[in-house]
This record gives C-alpha cells, structure tokens and sequence, in this order.
C-alpha cells in the first residue's frame, strides 16, 4: 500500500514539474525550430507530415553539403519510414522491348558506375524572400545543396531495357504515395532525348555513402543542371512513353511563364501560358558574413558566396558594397560543370553605417541576374541577392 | 485502512485533475522538437476541428503556420486549389469554414 502511495506521489510531482518545464521550452524555440530525425542532425524545420527541411546557412561554407545536413523536401505524406533492400526492385516499363525490374545489387554489378558532382536545387529555394510574398513552402536558401552522385546513367538502363522506336516521355516515379487516392501521384517526366544525354544518371551513393532515406534512399534521379524538382527520390519505376506523358505534377504543378526569362511575371500581369520548369536559373548568394552582421570599420571583411547556373560556367561574379559601382570577386577553381561555385571578395569598409552588398553572377552564355524577379509560385528565385551589414567602430 | 482508502481516493482525484490539464497543454504529440508547439497556439481559433477532419490527412497545420499573412482572397484561391487539383474531398460547407478559420489565423 505504502508502495502504491509512494508510486502516486512521484507521479503527480513529475506531472507538476513536467508541464512548466515544457511551457518555457515553447516559448524558447518558436523561432528556431531545429530537427534531429533519422539520417539527420540540425536541420531547420519547415514542415514534419510531409518532412520538408532547410539546411542551415553556414553549410554553404562547405563545398560539399554534408548528408545529414542536406535539404529534404516530400510532397506526399505516405512516405515509407523503411525500405527493404532485399526485396526492393527498380522497374523499367512501357514501350521497351525488355520489361527490366532491377535490385540495387543488378545496378551496382551489371552497369558501369558513373560520379557527378551536381547542384540540387529546389524550384522554390528562396521562396521567402518573394516580393509580393507568394504561398508555398516558405524556404530562405537552404533549399539546396551540392554533392557527390554515383549510380548508373539513365541512357545505360534505357539501352539496356532497348527503347523502341517512338518513345518520347520517360516518367520517374519514388515508392511515397498519396495518403488519399484522389490526390496525383509524384510522376515526373523528362523527354527521351534528355533521359538519353549521357548526363542523367539513378544515384545510389550522395557523397560516398548510401543516401539518407530522407533524400531518396535506395535511389534517386539525378538530372545535373534542372531543378530538383526532377531529382524524385525514393525511384522505383521508370516507364517510357511513346507519346506526351500527361501527369498532374508535369501539366499542372510546377509550371513558370512560357518563355519568359527568369520566369519573370507581375501580380497584375500574369503569364497567359505556362510549361514545365526545367533548368536552373543563373544565380550567385552570399554565405558569410550572415545577414545583419556586424563588422568593424577599416578591418579587412571576406566576403563569400557560391554562384551557380545549369552547367553554362559561371565566368564572373560581382559585388557592389555602395549600391553603384561592380567590382569582380575572385572564384575559386571550378568543381564540376553542374556543381556551384565559390566566391571571395575582401572588403574593407572606411565609413562607419549601414551597408546594402550586392552579388551577381554571370555566365559563358552571357546571361546574368535581374534586379528584380517575381512569379505566382515562387519558382527559380534569381534576382540580385542583397545583404544588409552594419560597420561599426 | 480506511485513512489509507481515503488518501488514495484523494491522490487518485487530483492525479485525474493534473493529468487533465496536461493532457490540455499537451494534447499534440509533441515529437522530435515539439514540432506541434505553434500549432497550439492555433487550437482555439474557430474551425479548427473543420481544417484537422478535412486537412491533416495530407499535411500538418505546419503547412499554413509557416506561410505569412495573405488576404481572403488568397486563401480562398488556396482552398479552392486543395479540392480541384490536389483532390482534397472537402464540401463547400466546410471549405468556407476553413477559409475563415484560415484567415483568423494567417489573414491580412
């Protein structure tokens, strides 16, 4: 009886300590939420059902994003928390003369393995930053990242499963399903001609080890220089299309102003036509210092960022630290065609205030970014990044 | 044996009454991070229980909470988006509730 009494005490002691506890800690972390889940370490929070998570700024310091760090974004909450290796199968169906239903062993010993180092980049990366703001996951910069791919090309499989003649659309579809039958399927679709350019490839390794479930384990699509978007995680079936493939996330979702640079549109004016959005605008931010920093008068400053395109080279990267005049930054040497690249400018300001730095970048086709960009959905965010420092004494 | 009887009675009393209004503070599951914190502030804006049945089957109330404020109109256009391209089954009864639930919570 003494026990039961006893039992009972602790009890309501825990409850009366427990909930105090707790109400400080919510009003501690309503700004900052930062997430520890599977496969992941300090991640900025966006949404938990479906997971979608920001990689903080100061990755970006690194030329590789860490994996545990790296951006997650899910659409549909029926996403598998697990997926057997044994008994996964990779499917390659539709108009192929050879059905070809692949385990992650087929694909690591009976094709060449290939490695890219290539950018993802979410279509909505920077989407908070819109003016008008626009609905939509509410991302700063974080909604990208660069790594090391290996797995096998798509051309490979497709040569493989022996595409016949006609085909026009190749579809990629992950295990995560809709948690209702009447919402779309994640489907997205790429021409043939694309899936065959030798650069499209199925990753099963994200930096030198197998991916995170959160970014696609056991495989994702990685199409080098497109938003990612394309990228679908989680791959499990490829079908080939002898006509237009007519998916609601290809004809519906997803679309920007039809040729319209930067996919440029007005709140009054809006685009009468869309399509697919495809590759990655050209775009340059700033990494360090972060924003409202304070820096000291006549003391040297390194500014730096990472500039980025679809795989045209960026050539030149300019900074403006008094709202008129460019000067060029350096670049550090190039890693890869559809990797980002790093840029150093040393500053030293003389005058004591607050200071609006500009970044823009510009590429080998000449192309460079507008001062100002806005669409409806919030997609391919490139405008002239600013940042706001304050020199003191 | 009696007194002992009582005592329990007691405990037990104010255990279901402490339990009570935990289970107030904490009726979310509250996860990794609290993920549901903000929401709570959100529990007592009207319709709530109208988004919960016809919305979190897709998408937690993280979705709206992390948006800014927009207008009316937006929302509506939002709704309207749910049920026709995303096939959200939500009557016209409930989308308006929403909507206004919606913009008592995130309106402009």
């Amino acid at each position: 009886m003494r026990n039961i009494l006893l039992t009972f005490v602790i009890c309501i002691a825990c409850i009366s300590c427990s909930t105090p506890n707790k109400k400080s800690e919510q009003i501690a972390s309503v700004k900052e939420d930062t997430l520890n889940a599977e496969g992941k370490k300090g991640m900025i929070l966006l949404t938990d059902r479906p997971p979608n998570y920001e990689t903080p700024l100061r990755y970006f310091k690194e030329d590789y994003t860490p994996n545990e760090v790296f951006f997650v974004r899910w659409h549909l909450a029926g996403l598998p928390t697990t997926v057997d290796t044994n008994t996964f199968r990779l499917s390659i169906t539709g108009h192929v003369k050879n059905a070809l239903s692949l385990s992650l062993n087929d694909l690591k010993t009976k094709f060449k393995s290939t490695s890219i180092v290539a950018l993802a980049e979410c279509a909505g990366n920077a989407r908070s930053f819109f003016d008008p703001r626009v609905p939509g996951g509410q991302w700063k910069n974080g909604a990208m990242g660069n790594a090391r791919w290996t797995g096998v090309k798509v051309k490979d499989l497709l040569a493989a499963a022996g595409v016949k003649k006609g085909a026009f659309d190749v579809s990629f579809n992950g295990l995560d399903e809709p948690p209702l039958a009447s919402v779309p399927d994640f489907v997205k679709s790429l021409s043939i001609t694309h899936a065959m350019d030798g650069e499209m490839m199925i990753a099963y390794e994200m930096n030198g080890v197998p991916l995170p479930l959160l970014n696609g384990f056991p495989l994702k699509l990685v199409v080098p220089g497109w938003y990612a978007t394309y990228w679908v995680g989680m791959l499990n079936e490829i079908k080939v299309y002898p006509d237009t493939f007519k998916g609601y996330w290809m004809q519906k979702a997803y679309q920007i102003p039809k040729n319209v640079r930067n996919g440029n549109e007005t709140h009054d004016s809006l685009a009468k036509e869309t399509e697919p959005i495809n590759k990655l605008d050209i775009r340059s931010i700033f990494v360090t210092p972060e924003p409202d920093a304070m820096i000291g008068i006549n003391k040297k400053c390194e500014l730096e960022g990472l500039a980025f395109d679809a795989g045209d080279s960026i050539v030149k990267v300019e900074i403006s630290t008094d709202g008129k005049s460019w000067k060029i930054a350096k670049l550090n040497p190039v890693i890869g065609k559809f990797s980002w690249r790093r840029w150093k400018y040393d500053w030293t300001p003389h005058k004591e205030g607050n200071y609006t730095v500009k970044v823009k970048a510009t590429n080998a086709l000449g192309e460079t970014q507008p001062d100002h960009q806005w669409n409806r959905s919030g997609y391919m965010r490139n405008e002239i990044e600013t940042l706001k420092i304050e020199v003191v004494k | 044996m009696n007194t002992i009887k009582k005592i329990i009675a007691l405990f037990s009393l104010l255990l279901f009454f402490s339990s009570c209004s935990e289970k107030k503070q904490s009726d979310q599951p509250t996860d990794i991070n609290q993920k549901n914190k903000i929401e709570s502030l959100f529990d007592q804006a009207s319709g709530e229980d109208v988004f919960k049945a016809n919305c979190i089957s897709c998408h937690s109330l993280r979705y709206i909470e992390m948006q800014p404020p927009f207008p009316r109109k937006t929302w509506e256009k939002i709704v309207d988006k749910m049920k026709k391209n995303f096939g959200a089954p939500i009557p016209d009864s409930s989308a308006k509730v929403i909507v206004d639930y919606l913009v008592s919570i995130k309106g402009k």
